[in-house]
């Protein structure tokens, strides 16, 4: 707030001394009339006022602004939306003064100011001042030398927030912490009837609700505008607090000024309204207009049952005003001098004569109402005082006092519907209409053309005109209708009671079908979206026994016979409400996966296991022959790129660049200099060590060389034949056996086994003879009779005969093994499991599993699904099958699986159904309701959202969950994870990238248990809905 | 959210799997190296806020899932991008040559102004190295887009390249804005920034 006072320091400086009567600028004190002035000779002022201009230009209802002098401070609302406050003031009197410090200006045109000052001002002003003058203006150089178009307001301290931010905001504004569902589960709501309904109708009723404030205007104008209403008490000045801002955590300064006007609608005289007006000024834009008019505040005076006014001596007083329903409504301040009393007297008079006050208003003799002297309990020692000093005005007011007030409405069936009355009622309420009119003429005759920015409805209007005059009369009792008699009241009365019950009751009946009818179609929806996704019979998890300790090791036990595992549901059911002790996962898995069949005996799943043992063994052997040939096809590729590379250094035209040179960037490409030529020796030479290096290597990777001949024979001969094996490559890609030995032309098979370069003769690249060992000699043509007649016969991955692969097979799996050992690299690094020994046994199960589906081949997040499994077993063969078995599963999940887009859909019927709210926020905020940020979710089963420890637990929960509760847990867990932090959600209003960022934030630091139970509280939900009949 | 940014840029890297995507965005908006990074799954995305020509850009840039199966899920991301980072590895020549497929892969996705860039990765490790800087060079004459070496572990030129991307857009944009003198055109491209609304903001909240 420093630039506040600094601005409102030189308007003060500005002002001094002022000659305000030579220049016309007597109506006001502010200086933007000066700066107008100002504006004709000054070039810099003629900038400033013109950008002035256009601002106020931009909001009408500011025009006032630069004459008006009332502190026209407006607070900017805060957003229902947004969790930012903008408490920003705002006040136009020195708006020239900031606009020309921001735009650099403000020293020049002070200057200007004191070079002129013999015309601006009075002798003795500051400004005028030879020396005080000078000082102002050379002070101001500084300010406006700084560039203030990055200043930081409030929301520059504002950025995204992080995930936990947010969860750390909602623990500390819900007060809770955020565990066991505190985040609202769904489960504490109540289930259907309502939810579609609330889909459908929360958008609408936001509109209405954004509605509210134009109407509200409506209102206010055809109130001031339309004779046929009424207004009986105007005030300006008056504090109120709006409600909604109690909503939000911060209230600081967030009283604002308002008008207060009592209003009467002639046309439904019934309608009493306390109407508080935001008095300020509204801010450009339309935006500004919605502020504005989310300010004014209308209550139905019927609606009030209590005022609680309390007085103090030096503040003024309040009223606060209690609704039917036992709702304060946010207090209305009245400044010092009566204007309770006279807002209390109109308000009485207002109500008459069908409605009244209780305890009513005392009138006194030459003073009006004043408030009813009350006895009472705890005050018994005043008492006496009052009742002595009754009378004497001065000594009540000094009193301050509290005093609850009861509005009396007599006639309530009157208010409730007119048309719904006979036309009997109908008349009954012509004297509610004339009451109101005298009140009219009574009160403000005079007002009714007044307009919104007028003061026209200025207190002494009310105080000491209409006080006096509504003084006089203070029925006790609602004047009796003038036009009927008594007894005809009365058997109105009653016949509109018995009317009104009437009308009650249908609504009461039409409301109940309704309500069915919603409840009907809601269940429709339920059971033709959902009824797939749950099991129809609920399985309860306390019978037979509690089952949230889970599956122990005791009961895993019990549950044996014979080595022979029976109960299967038993086992489902307690994995699925409590999960399994971790010792014994490693047995219990086997069966959940479907690996082991429950009720097997222990020789028939040794039997199983012996002949998975044996298939794991045979494929394998398999791909670990292909995939010598693909390491050394990768060699020589490899090879021969930096063959290419070293040979590229030294024969082509194109100056190099040397790569290690990082500075020369992009531009270089786009004209390659001559200039830089001269340093392609060093480079070229670079290149050449670098690829010798290389090879050098390579030797040593290979140790089985034998030292018999140089190294530079064999590099050159290397080089040359990955030269020779480049071209042909280039050439023709239908070829396949790499025996680097043999020539390579551009036939389909490869038939020359025999060639005489290949064997033991062959001394110089003895890589060549361990491949030529793994090389299969009998030629097959395609891979599922390779597979058939290699299973049969073979298990030693030594020993492997086979066809020739072809190179399309060798394409794909090389393919595949480059990836799978790019993510095997980088699988769970950081889990301790995951040292170099058991990363081989992970990429031998993965490979063996694509190998055995290359037609899908791998696909990146396989290796997340093999992990845990293999963490669990720690044995190679059982994580393959176990695998397998999972995958059957899964693989739908992947790419081009298809199940991804039903998940997607069910999530959308399911959320669409359990939480209309949230849904309708999706589809709001840019429509993510294509759920792809699940998308991970479903593809890994939450493998990656989860620590270790967590996964286990989901995981063998989902497996159990399929005989027990719902094929399709994981939809449900997806779904306890959004409404887990559903308020955070809501609150932060979040869109798609928002909710991406934060689950991908929040990854591995979710509360496992919690969203488990939340989950496992959905599927119940569900069905429960689909059973209820 | 507040706008702490005079442009919102949206940035999108692709390339072959393990090239190191995801290194590159890690160095770029955390400035660290991780080389146990695991795989992307789905999409992710990190933000940096950048200063250019006293402008505020925020940087939301998108990594994906390198391999070509779920392509069907990053081209999604595709049409939103206004700029494409294209990733190799200097060490995987098989990474280099599938840059002509990413690119075709752009030109049926993703809008036809959107700039581009070719990132060959791991500069650093030239004891590996299988593509010379200059084919990656030809290959960016050739399709007419920048290129530059970079290495995320060696922090070499990834602050550059995205600067450069950075700066390409933001030139492209004003140069658009300056045609179409009412800012918003309904571009997706225009939509992101709210240059108007920005300065009407500024007069209410300063102070």
């Amino acid at each position: 707030k420093k630039w506040f006072f600094s601005t409102a320091a030189v308007d003060a400086c500005l002002s001094h001394g002022l000659k305000r009567r030579a220049l016309g600028l007597f109506k006001t004190n502010s200086t933007t009339a000066l700066l107008q002035k100002l504006a004709k000779d000054c070039d810099s002022a003629a900038v400033i006022a013109r950008v002035v201009e256009e601002i106020e230009a931009a909001d009408p209802n500011k025009r006032s602004s630069s004459s008006s002098d009332s502190t026209n401070k407006v607070k900017n609302p805060p957003q229902n939306s947004k969790k930012t406050i903008a408490a920003t003031l705002y006040n136009p009197r020195y708006l020239w003064i900031r606009l020309a410090l921001f735009n650099k200006l403000l020293a020049m045109i002070v200057d200007h100011l004191v070079k002129n000052s013999s015309k601006y001002y009075e002798k003795e002003a500051l400004v005028a001042d030879p020396v005080s003058g000078q000082i102002l203006a050379s002070l101001l150089v500084g300010p406006c030398a700084l560039d203030y178009s990055k200043m930081k307001t409030q929301d520059h301290f504002w950025t995204d927030p992080r995930a936990d931010e947010l969860v750390q905001r909602h623990r500390l504004s819900s007060g809770l912490p955020l565990v066991n569902g505190s985040s609202t589960p769904p489960s504490n709501r109540r289930p259907g009837l309502q939810y579609r309904k609330d889909a459908r109708t929360s958008g609408s009723s936001e509109s209405e609700h954004r509605a509210i404030p134009y109407v509200a205007r409506d209102y206010v104008e055809s109130l001031h505008q339309n004779s046929r209403s009424t207004l009986l008490y105007g005030k300006n000045n008056v504090l109120v607090q709006p409600k909604f801002v109690l909503e939000k955590e911060v209230t600081v300064g967030s009283r604002s000024q308002k008008a207060i006007r009592l209003c009467s609608d002639a046309e439904k005289n019934h309608d009493w309204h306390l109407l508080i007006e935001a008095n300020g000024l509204l801010f450009e834009g339309k935006a500004g207009k919605n502020i504005y008019w989310e300010f004014a505040m209308s209550f139905n005076v019927n609606d009030i049952v209590y005022l609680h006014c309390h007085q103090h001596a030096d503040t003024g007083g309040k009223v606060v005003l209690v609704g039917q329903d036992g709702v304060q409504q946010p207090p209305i301040h009245f400044p010092k001098g009566g204007h309770l009393l006279a807002f209390l007297s109109c308000l009485e008079n207002g109500l008459l004569p069908h409605g009244q006050l209780d305890p009513p208003l005392w009138s006194q003799r030459g003073k009006g109402k004043v408030f009813p002297k009350l006895r009472r309990k705890g005050r018994g020692s005043t008492r006496k005082r009052h009742q002595t000093s009754e009378g004497q005005a001065l000594e009540e007011e000094e009193e301050a006092a509290d005093y609850v007030f009861r509005i009396v409405t007599s006639l309530k069936p009157d208010s409730i519907s007119q048309e719904m009355m006979d036309p009997k009622t109908t008349r009954g309420s012509f004297p509610w209409q004339s009451g109101g009119r005298a009140a009219r003429l009574k009160h403000l005759s005079s007002s009714s053309s007044s307009t919104s920015s007028s003061k026209s409805l200025a207190e002494d209007n009310v105080t000491s005109t209409d006080v006096p005059k509504s003084a006089a009369p203070i029925p006790k009792k609602p004047v009796p209708l003038p036009r009927t008699s008594e007894a005809e009241e009365s058997a109105s009365a009653g016949e509109s009671i018995q009317v009104l019950c009437n009308t009650m009751r249908r609504q009461i009946i039409s409301r109940a079908f309704y309500g069915w009818l919603a409840h009907c179609r809601h269940l429709r929806t339920v059971r033709t979206h959902l009824s797939g996704l749950v099991n129809a019979t609920i399985v309860s998890d306390t019978e037979p026994t509690h089952a949230a300790s889970g599956l122990t090791s005791e009961v895993w036990m019990t549950l044996q016979e014979n080595d022979c595992v029976k109960e299967a549901s038993e086992i489902y059911r307690l994995t699925y409400f409590g999960g399994i002790e971790h010792s014994i996962r490693k047995e219990v898995w086997p069966y959940l996966l479907g690996h082991y069949q429950f009720g097997s005996t222990a020789e028939e799943r040794k039997k199983h296991d012996n002949s998975i043992q044996t298939a794991y063994e045979t494929t394998m052997s398999e791909w670990l022959a292909v995939e010598a040939i693909v390491r050394q096809q990768d060699k020589e590729v490899m090879e021969a790129n930096m063959a290419k590379l070293s040979s590229e250094s030294t024969n082509s035209e194109i100056p190099l660049v040397g790569p290690k040179d990082a500075n020369l960037n992009n531009e270089v490409f786009e004209d390659i200099s001559p200039s830089e030529s001269f340093e392609e020796h060093d480079e070229k030479s670079d290149i050449r060590k670098g690829s010798e290096e290389a090879f050098s290597s390579f030797e040593e990777h290979y140790p089985k060389t034998e030292g018999a001949e140089s190294q530079p024979v064999t590099l050159k001969y290397v080089r040359g034949r990955l030269i020779r094996h480049y071209q042909v490559d280039s050439q023709s890609q239908s070829i396949i056996i790499t025996n680097p030995s043999v020539d390579i032309n551009g036939d389909e098979q490869k038939d020359e086994n025999d060639d005489p370069k290949e064997g033991d003769n062959e001394p110089e690249d003895d890589v060549e003879f361990a491949r030529d060992e793994l090389l299969p000699r009998d030629y097959g043509d395609g891979d599922s009779q390779l597979s058939a007649d290699s299973r049969s016969s073979c298990i030693s991955p030594a020993s492997s005969s086979g066809g020739v692969y072809s190179m399309e097979l060798l394409d794909q799996f090389s393919l595949n093994l480059h990836r799978i050992e790019k993510d095997v690299q980088r699988c769970d690094r950081n889990y301790w499991y995951f040292r170099v020994e058991n990363l081989e046994k992970l990429r031998n199960v993965m490979c063996t599993y694509v190998w055995e589906h290359l037609d899908v081949g791998y696909v990146q997040g396989m290796c997340d699904l093999v992990a845990p499994l293999l963490v669990i077993f720690d044995d190679e063969v059982l994580t393959y099958s176990c695998f397998c078995e999972l995958m059957k599963r899964m693989a739908a999940n992947f790419p081009h699986g298809g199940a991804m887009d039903a998940h997607f859909a069910n999530m959308r019927s399911l959320i669409q159904i359990l939480d209309g709210e949230m849904f309708e926020l999706m589809h709001k905020n840019g429509d993510y309701t294509h759920f792809y940020f699940c998308y991970r979710w479903f593809l890994l089963d939450f493998k990656r959202e989860l620590v270790y420890d967590d996964i286990f637990s989901v995981w063998e929960t989902i497996w159990a969950a399929k005989p027990i509760a719902s094929s399709h847990l994981v939809l449900f867990i997806a779904l306890a994870m959004v409404e887990y932090y559903r308020d955070i959600i809501l609150e932060n209003n979040m869109d798609f990238t928002d909710i991406i960022k934060f689950f991908n934030e929040m990854a591995e630091r979710h509360d496992a248990k919690a969203v488990l139970k939340v989950a496992r509280e959905l599927v119940h939900q569900i069905q429960t809905l689909i059973d209820n009949k | 959210m507040a706008k702490t940014y005079d442009y919102l840029f949206k940035l999108l890297l692709i390339g072959d799997s393990g090239v190191g995507k995801t290194c590159i965005l890690f160095r770029f908006s955390e400035d660290a190296f991780n080389a146990t990074f695991i795989s992307t799954i789905g999409i992710d995305f990190k933000i940096r806020t950048i200063e250019l020509d006293g402008k505020k850009i925020k940087l939301q840039i998108w990594d994906t899932a390198g391999q070509e199966r779920f392509r069907t899920i990053t081209t999604a991301y595709y049409r939103g991008a206004m700029g494409i980072m294209l990733v190799y590895d200097v060490t995987n020549e098989k990474s280099f040559e599938n840059i002509k497929n990413w690119i075709r892969n752009i030109e049926e996705h993703a809008s036809a102004d959107v700039e581009k860039m070719v990132l060959g990765n791991k500069c650093d490790v030239n004891e590996r190295r299988q593509v010379s800087k200059e084919r990656g060079e030809q290959l960016a004459i050739e399709y007419g887009i920048k290129f530059m070496e970079t290495s995320a572990k060696a922090s070499i030129n990834v602050e550059e390249a995205f600067f450069a991307l950075a700066r390409d857009i933001k030139r492209k944009m004003e140069k658009k804005m300056e045609a179409t003198n009412p800012p918003k055109t309904g571009s997706h491209q225009l939509k992101a920034n709210e240059p108007t609304k920005k300065t009407s903001r500024w007069f209410c909240t300063v102070l």
